[in-house]
């Protein structure tokens, strides 16, 4: 006698064992449905965003070497930052169009920072005297880690920007190191310089990519050329041997492995609701 | 619901039904969520009972309303009913065989749950039962005095109170009287100028129509009284018959036959006797339902807003509700009001019992018709006995009366001192300010004495009142204890401060180098030598130079200061030294309490350290966890007492930032400096708070009512308890109806003594030994160290506010007139005479 064909329904008594596995079970289940297939220049392009702050990080430690070691000027640095700074803050001031806060604002805004910098520096410089140097190294270099890893990538414009976490990350990183410092000139001038890197630069140069990619581009070869003399300049040619693999690979070895990868992915769809785990938090 | 958990090993029939036990219970009583009843028992209990429902009125149309008092008592052992008085009925309700579940609690106590139906099913197989056997429907009760039994065991008269037609107590047996005269003595015909229930110490005590001859020991002939007791030999368990018309049992059974005529010895009423010893009065034995409380009641449970107090009594109350009303249905009034009945006539009947001893007496002296030589000489010798005791004293009252006078005045003056002093310490000018006695240990134990001495007084006049009134007697008697442990503390401490005075003088010279040793190398030197090793990164923790050197400069100026008004201090402190030795003569106390004094007076730079340091501590960390929101992008909502996520502006951020990192690095620097003024602060409260335990020790140590309760345990009754004696231990076979009880009072525990201490201990643990408080201490916030509440312990024995001058003038103005009319009443009798 035949049997009556096997129905995917749970409540309908059929003569089948519990454990019966239809060949028809799985007919409906498609896969990799959504994956788009990645273009190597897009990806390596799209990776110049995530370098370009590492390449300001890079900077800033080869600022701090070169302050540290008595190499150059500290306010030498201090007035270079604030000329870029303030280039930068006209160009975004002439071409944006959304402009929530007041020029007077600003202004205020930064002298307050500025004297409040002023005031802190001599305790800042005594801060970590009795702390050993090894502790530092080791807490700046986890805290700037953590900045890399929570930094938001993302293209276009937010209104919270920039992300408090990763800015406040770096400045404390900033502080830590501050306070090897020897001078209070120093320490001022580093902490500024710290300041303009890690909290209005990235504002400019997020602005900059919604603008023009291009031009985003133009700014990641000028830091990259920066941060490639910076290298010279504190390690030698061994240092910058290292730093020009290491970018290198990440801008075109990373998205080409990427690419390769992609024949392993495995994404199932199906009729069924796939049950997503709800994380309440209050 | 009674507890039965006391004694809980000891033989198999006791039951325990003592107010302080039910209300331990309710410590106990777990309450589940569905109504259900709660009851505390012990393992192996093969008793059971229930409220034996009246039969009903169709049945027995004869039946008396308010004879439904007793309990129906299943001995499953002997596998017969027995009857047990209702008030036990609580305790007794507790069944093995019915469907319960228990559950072991402890290793003593099975906790036994009822619900609705599980008692309404039982109480109906019990009502079914009744019907069924209704042979002994009613018992005869009677409580049996034990300690006049006479000697000879000749024919004697019962006297006693008939509380209803079936419940009789017993409260003497007059040996070898005539019944007749015996009622007329009661009456107070001829002897007695007064009827008994109209003297003095007598009067409203107890109601008179109940008093009556009930029966008769041993006698012989027929008589129209309801008790026939007959013991056949020295030691042996009496047996007990009753007289009374038999009716209702047999109208029950639908049979008018009657046991032999009315008068006869009957058997038809199963009794229930209640051996009791009668507790004497003079030696101010009593009998009590509810313990005997040492403290005064407004202060019983200190004070009234105490959380776990307030828990604590709505959890009684609702129990209470469960245990009483709801389930059982039961009015409880009625059950207390029969066993205070039983327990006033009780601690009546030893007084009443020589009242009539004396008038039968007189009596059988007194000249009636015949007078024979020897009466005659006998009533004269009395006679001129009695006149020369009258004389005697009157003088001695004139003179008491003169005494009393001066004394009136002299407690005047001294009362309007006081006042004056104690407006003075108690004197608050903002309620933020704390009083004088507030701040002064010292200042605190002279608070103490003067008001204890205000009270004293008013205390002596209540209970001299009532001295003379037995009936009062009893509820008057923790006053007495109270005041006379007061009295006895005080003395002691006196006793105790003059040989601590004297020692102290004796070597001054010693304490005196001793003392300035301690200024000299551990307020200053030592000091100084810990802040300058905090300064240089003490134990290798590398602190913020700069910010411990500004600390240590701080606070070495702070000592420094101090120090120097320690040097001025110093050449006086042969005198302080002396002047503690001698107020070691007004009592123990004031010497430890001027030390605790000195220490916190000559350790006050430390207290301003830990103050400054603390504030700074709190300070930061305060800062530091509001600016560790600003860095994760958070803040602290006060509104809705969460943290949500918020926008900061970047000048915020960075300058947050940087202050965050600032204060994280110059942390421990401030800890550490706050840490050691900690522990130093901390250890000078351990010295006070082991001195001020010294003092609650002297002021409140229940002296008093440990010795009364070694000497004789009876005058402080802790409850009663019944206890089933065993069918074996009285030696009747054929006497199977009769149930023998012994009505015992309980001592009052040794824990219920130190109730107070417990209490305060406990509090102390709650507010002291708790992680809030070490929580408190790390973050630098202010430990509340709140004196008054461990002082409570210390006034619990006196009343909340205390009595004014007038008050205590008008009481003083009553007692002289009451004085000068007893003066006046013993001349009246010297003249009349």
């Amino acid at each position: 006698m035949p049997r009556r064909p096997w129905r995917k329904l749970l409540w309908v008594h059929q003569p089948y064992p519990d454990n019966y596995v239809d060949a028809s079970f799985l007919s409906q289940l498609k896969r990799n449905l959504h994956v788009q297939q990645y273009s190597f220049w897009a990806l390596s392009s799209d990776s110049t965003v995530i370098i370009s702050h590492v390449y300001s990080v890079a900077i800033f430690v080869c600022v701090f070497v070169a302050i540290y070691k008595d190499m150059y000027n500290p306010a030498w640095f201090a007035s270079i930052g604030s000329i870029c700074t303030l280039v930068g803050y006209f160009a975004w001031d002439g071409l944006g169009e959304e402009n929530t806060t007041s020029r007077t604002a600003t202004a205020k805004s930064a002298i307050l920072i500025v004297s409040t910098l002023l005031g802190l520096s001599p305790v800042l410089k005594s801060l970590t005297q009795s702390t050993s140097s090894d502790s530092i190294w080791a807490i700046s270099f986890w805290l700037f880690v953590l900045n890399i890893f929570f930094h938001d990538y993302s293209i276009g414009s937010k209104k919270t920007f920039p992300p408090t976490l990763s800015t406040n990350l770096a400045i404390a990183a900033a502080t830590v190191l501050a306070s090897r410092l020897s001078t209070t000139l120093s320490v001022f001038s580093f902490l500024l310089f710290s300041i303009e890197l890690f909290g209005l630069f990235p504002i400019f140069s997020r602005w900059l990519r919604s603008y023009s990619f291009v031009a985003h581009l133009i700014l990641t070869s000028i830091l990259a050329v920066v941060t490639e003399v910076g290298m010279f300049y504190i390690g030698g040619w061994w240092a910058l041997g290292v730093w020009s693999v290491a970018i290198l690979s990440a801008v075109f070895v990373a998205p080409g492995w990427l690419i390769a990868l992609q024949k392993y992915k495995n994404e199932i769809q199906g009729p069924w609701d796939p049950a997503k785990p709800v994380l309440r938090s209050r | 619901m009674g507890s039965m958990d006391h004694d809980t090993d000891g033989s198999q029939n006791k039951l325990g039904i003592t107010g302080e036990n039910r209300r331990r219970s309710n410590f106990h009583i777990h309450l589940p969520s569905t109504p259900s009843i709660t009851t505390l028992t012990r393992g192996g209990t093969a008793i059971s009972g229930a409220r034996s429902v009246p039969v009903s009125s169709a049945n027995s149309p004869t039946e008396e309303s308010g004879r439904s008092d007793y309990l129906s008592l299943r001995n499953s052992q002997y596998g017969r009913q027995q009857y047990l008085p209702e008030h036990t009925r609580r305790d007794v309700f507790v069944k093995k065989n019915i469907g319960l579940h228990s559950y072991k609690v402890g290793k003593r106590r099975t906790r036994v749950i009822y619900s609705y139906d599980e008692i309404f099913k039982y109480r109906e197989r019990v009502r079914a039962t009744i019907k069924q056997s209704a042979a002994h429907p009613f018992v005869t009760r009677v409580f049996w005095p034990t300690d006049c039994v006479p000697q000879s065991l000749e024919p004697s008269v019962l006297v006693g109170f008939r509380n209803s037609r079936s419940d009789y107590l017993v409260i003497a047996i007059f040996p070898g009287i005539d019944i007749a005269r015996m009622a007329d003595t009661l009456r107070g015909r001829e002897t007695l100028e007064q009827p008994l229930s109209e003297s003095a110490g007598l009067k409203g005590a107890y109601d008179p129509s109940k008093l009556a001859v009930v029966g008769t020991l041993n006698f012989k002939s027929k008589h129209g009284l309801p008790l026939v007791v007959e013991i056949s030999s020295r030691g042996a368990t009496p047996r007990f018959y009753t007289q009374e018309a038999p009716t209702a049992v047999h109208k029950l059974n639908g049979h008018s036959k009657l046991n032999g005529e009315y008068g006869m010895k009957s058997r038809a009423m199963p009794f229930q006797v209640i051996f009791y010893e009668r507790p004497l009065p003079r030696r101010l034995q009593y009998f009590s339902f509810m313990p005997i409380t040492l403290e005064l009641a407004d202060r019983s449970s200190f004070n009234a807003d105490d959380e776990d107090c307030k828990k604590l009594r709505s959890r009684r109350v609702l129990v209470d509700q469960m245990t009483k009303d709801t389930i059982f249905g039961f009015p409880q009034t009625d059950e207390e009001n029969c066993i205070n009945n039983w327990i006033n006539e009780i601690n009546l009947s030893h007084e009443l019992g020589t009242l009539l001893e004396k008038a039968v007496s007189l009596a059988a002296v007194l000249p009636s018709e015949s007078h024979s030589l020897k009466d005659r000489i006998v009533i004269g010798t009395k006679l001129l006995f009695s006149k020369t005791k009258n004389l005697l004293s009157f003088v001695w009252s004139l003179l008491a009366m003169a005494v009393m006078w001066i004394l009136i005045g002299g407690l005047m003056l001294y009362r309007v001192a006081s006042e004056a002093v104690l407006i003075i310490i108690e004197w608050q000018p903002k309620s933020s300010i704390p009083a004088l006695k507030d701040i002064s240990a010292t200042i605190q134990q002279l608070d103490l004495r003067l008001q204890q001495a205000c009270y004293w007084p008013i205390q002596y006049i209540t209970l001299r009142n009532q001295k003379s009134n037995l009936f009062l007697k009893t509820t008057f008697h923790p006053e007495y204890i109270r005041f006379y442990n007061s009295l006895w503390l005080v003395a002691n401490d006196i006793i105790i401060g003059a040989a601590v005075g004297a020692y102290i003088i004796e070597n001054r010279d010693y304490i005196v180098s001793f003392v300035d040793y301690c200024i000299n190398e551990i307020l200053t030197t030592g000091l100084r030598r810990t802040i300058e090793w905090l300064m240089d990164w003490p134990g290798g923790l590398k602190l913020n130079n700069e910010l411990a050197a500004f600390f240590g400069e701080l606070f070495l100026w702070v000592i420094e200061f101090w120090g120097g008004y320690l040097r001025i201090f110093k050449p006086y402190l042969p005198d302080i030294v002396y002047l503690i030795g001698l107020s070691g003569f007004v009592g123990a106390t004031f010497p430890i309490a001027l030390i605790a004094d000195l220490i916190s007076f000559l350790t006050i730079q430390i207290y301003c350290c830990y103050l400054a340091s603390a504030r700074i501590c709190n300070w930061q960390l305060t800062v530091l966890v509001s600016l560790f929101h600003l860095f994760r992008g958070k803040r602290r909502n006060v509104l809705r007492n969460r943290i949500d996520s918020c926008d900061y502006d970047l000048d915020q951020l960075l300058i947050g930032t940087l202050l965050f990192t600032l204060l994280t690095f110059l942390l421990p620097t401030v800890l550490v400096f706050y840490l050691t003024f900690a522990c130093a602060r901390l250890g000078i409260i351990i010295i006070n708070a082991m001195l001020e335990s010294c003092l609650a020790l002297l002021n409140h140590f229940p002296l008093f009512a440990i010795m009364l309760r070694l000497k004789d345990s009876k005058r402080l009754p802790g409850g009663i308890e019944f206890d089933l004696v065993e069918e074996s231990a009285t030696g009747e076979e054929n006497c199977t109806d009769t149930v023998y009880i012994r009505l015992k009072p309980i001592a009052l525990p040794v824990t219920a003594m130190f109730q107070q201490y417990f209490l305060l201990s406990k509090r102390i643990q709650r507010h002291y030994l708790s992680l809030r408080v070490i929580a408190l201490l790390l973050t630098g916030q202010f430990v509340p160290i709140q004196r008054s509440r461990l002082y409570s312990l210390q006034y619990s024995m006196l009343p909340e506010n205390r009595y004014g001058i007038w008050e205590l003038w008008f009481r003083l103005h009553l007692f002289s007139v009451t004085v000068r009319a007893e003066v006046k009443e013993k001349f009246a009798l010297i003249t009349s005479g």
